[in-house]
């Protein structure tokens, strides 16, 4: 069964529309949400959680509409933790342990004891890292067979965000457990990731396996006139600098005696926006 | 619900001591006033808790943060209508409490009618503002609604210092008899209609919101 399937979501604001973005997350898979600042990750997010009332479009969860029954399975990281500012650990333990049917205090307090959280410090003197972390720690200690994390790792430091890509990877042998994570730094989402999902301007601008993106797009330094010689079809985006191009091809389209340089994610990413842009 | 009541529960234990403050600010105004009705100075300060504990949750971004809890949005509402009921129960007890006090030490006499009177009114008090703020809060912001908020308990400040310190109306209360005995409770009635008539708007307003 599908994790979450969103079809034809859209949304309109002043000077922003989310437009007829449709996307499938596969139950024991990861998917990446890439995208500038501003591109409409969040709003995707907020609205798979009944946050945000689309325009229009479906959204499903585990085969049936976002309800707060559904809500138990999922765990949330928002890219802001919101816990009342006076509250401390164990006060967020108490509210937690009477909101989850499946929560589980022995997780929760080795999750706080790996990240090394204070348990009787107020919230509000958390640094970013610390208020993440301990959103993580209460995302995953109900048991959830979703993880939905917006902006996770911004704000801490590469061990830690290591840290988290492990308990994710561990978070995914389990085939029933599937994670959409969103971000803007693509090279925590290649590690980890199974599909990306790029987006930009409010618009899904591919949604796809990242090996096989990897596969079909590379890099190929080159001149204007060669490029001109080419499909034209084969060629998604360039960047024309000093001392030559450099574009961003369809490996399909470009015949073998071509040297094509494989592509990271983020890499492609910047190719795609620019081209848009 | 329970969590989010356990939420609540947890912030207003941290409210210990200015809630302390209201309270012996109460009792003794009651008490040692002359006047039980004075206490009421008490139940102002509950009724403003649950517009005051919204305020901060928006401020620490708890609404936005609680999408992702087991609640659905028709429970987020009527859990705020349900704690407000609670306080005015909880102002109702100890405004009869601080008059039954005041007895014991001899500054009032005891007559049903002004028992009556103030427990209703103690009831009637404490529910006035978050039923009339509330609305306001779910369609615009807990902002907004504090201003409301300050406002209508500055008049209710005013107005009920101005009417329960007259001696008619004191008198008025003492010998409640007759068809008089109604008015407290078509009050009590007409103020639950209008409580109604909150939750339900605070509900299409907060369905249709985007958090």
């Amino acid at each position: 069964m599908n994790a979450i399937e969103v079809k034809n979501l859209t949304k309109k604001y002043k000077g922003f529309t989310l437009d007829n973005v449709s996307l499938t997350l596969e139950g024991g898979c990861i998917m990446g949400l890439i995208g500038e600042n501003g591109a409409g990750k969040s709003t995707v997010i907020k609205s798979i959680l009944g946050g945000i009332n689309a325009d229009s479009g479906d959204i499903v969860i585990f085969g049936k509409k976002v309800s707060a029954d559904i809500k138990q399975d999922i765990g949330v990281v928002l890219d802001e933790v919101g816990i009342p500012t006076e509250f401390t650990v164990m006060e967020v333990e108490r509210v937690m342990r009477n909101t989850y049917a499946n929560w589980s205090e022995d997780t929760f307090f080795g999750y706080i004891k790996q990240f090394g959280l204070p348990l009787k410090k107020k919230f509000r003197t958390f640094s970013k890292g610390m208020k993440m972390k301990l959103g993580m720690a209460i995302a995953l200690s109900h048991n959830a067979k979703l993880l939905i994390l917006d902006e996770p790792t911004s704000g801490l430091d590469p061990v830690v965000r290591d840290e988290i890509i492990d308990i994710l990877n561990d978070f995914t042998r389990d085939e029933d457990h599937s994670v959409l994570i969103s971000s803007h730094i693509v090279s925590d989402l290649e590690k980890i990731c199974d599909y990306i999902a790029f987006m930009h301007k409010g618009r899904l601008m591919l949604c796809e396996e990242k090996d096989r993106l990897l596969e079909q797009y590379g890099l190929m330094n080159t001149t204007e006139n060669i490029l001109k010689e080419l499909d034209r079809s084969a060629v998604i985006s360039k960047r024309v600098g000093k001392w030559g191009t450099e574009a961003l091809v369809d490996r399909e389209k470009i015949p073998h005696t071509f040297d094509v340089k494989p592509i990271s994610i983020e890499e492609l990413f910047v190719f795609m926006v620019k081209e848009e842009k | 619900m329970k969590g989010l009541m356990m939420k609540e529960i947890i912030m207003i234990k941290k409210m210990t001591f200015p809630i302390i403050i209201f309270l012996a600010a109460g009792v003794m105004s009651g008490v040692g006033g002359g006047n039980p009705f004075f206490c009421l100075v008490i139940v102002v300060f509950l009724s403003a808790i649950s517009m005051g504990n919204y305020n901060r949750d928006e401020l620490s971004k708890w609404n936005q943060y609680s999408i992702a809890m087991p609640w659905d949005r028709k429970t987020v509402v009527s859990f705020r209508y349900i704690f407000m009921i609670i306080m005015g129960l909880i102002s109702t007890v100890l405004s009869s409490a601080v008059y039954l006090l005041s007895i014991v030490v001899g500054t009032s006499e005891f007559s049903g009618g002004t028992l009556t009177v103030l427990a209703i009114g103690a009831f009637v008090v404490s529910l006035i503002m978050p039923t009339i703020c509330t609305p306001i809060a779910m369609r615009f912001s807990s902002n907004t609604a504090l201003w409301v908020l300050m406002l209508i308990g500055g008049c209710i400040g005013g107005f009920s210092t101005a009417i329960f310190t007259e001696d008619d109306f004191i008198n008025f209360a003492k010998n409640l008899s007759g068809i008089a005995n109604l008015i407290p409770y078509i009050i009590v009635a007409g103020m639950l209609l209008l409580y109604a008539v909150s939750w339900m708007i605070s509900l299409k307003f907060y369905q249709k919101k985007d958090i």
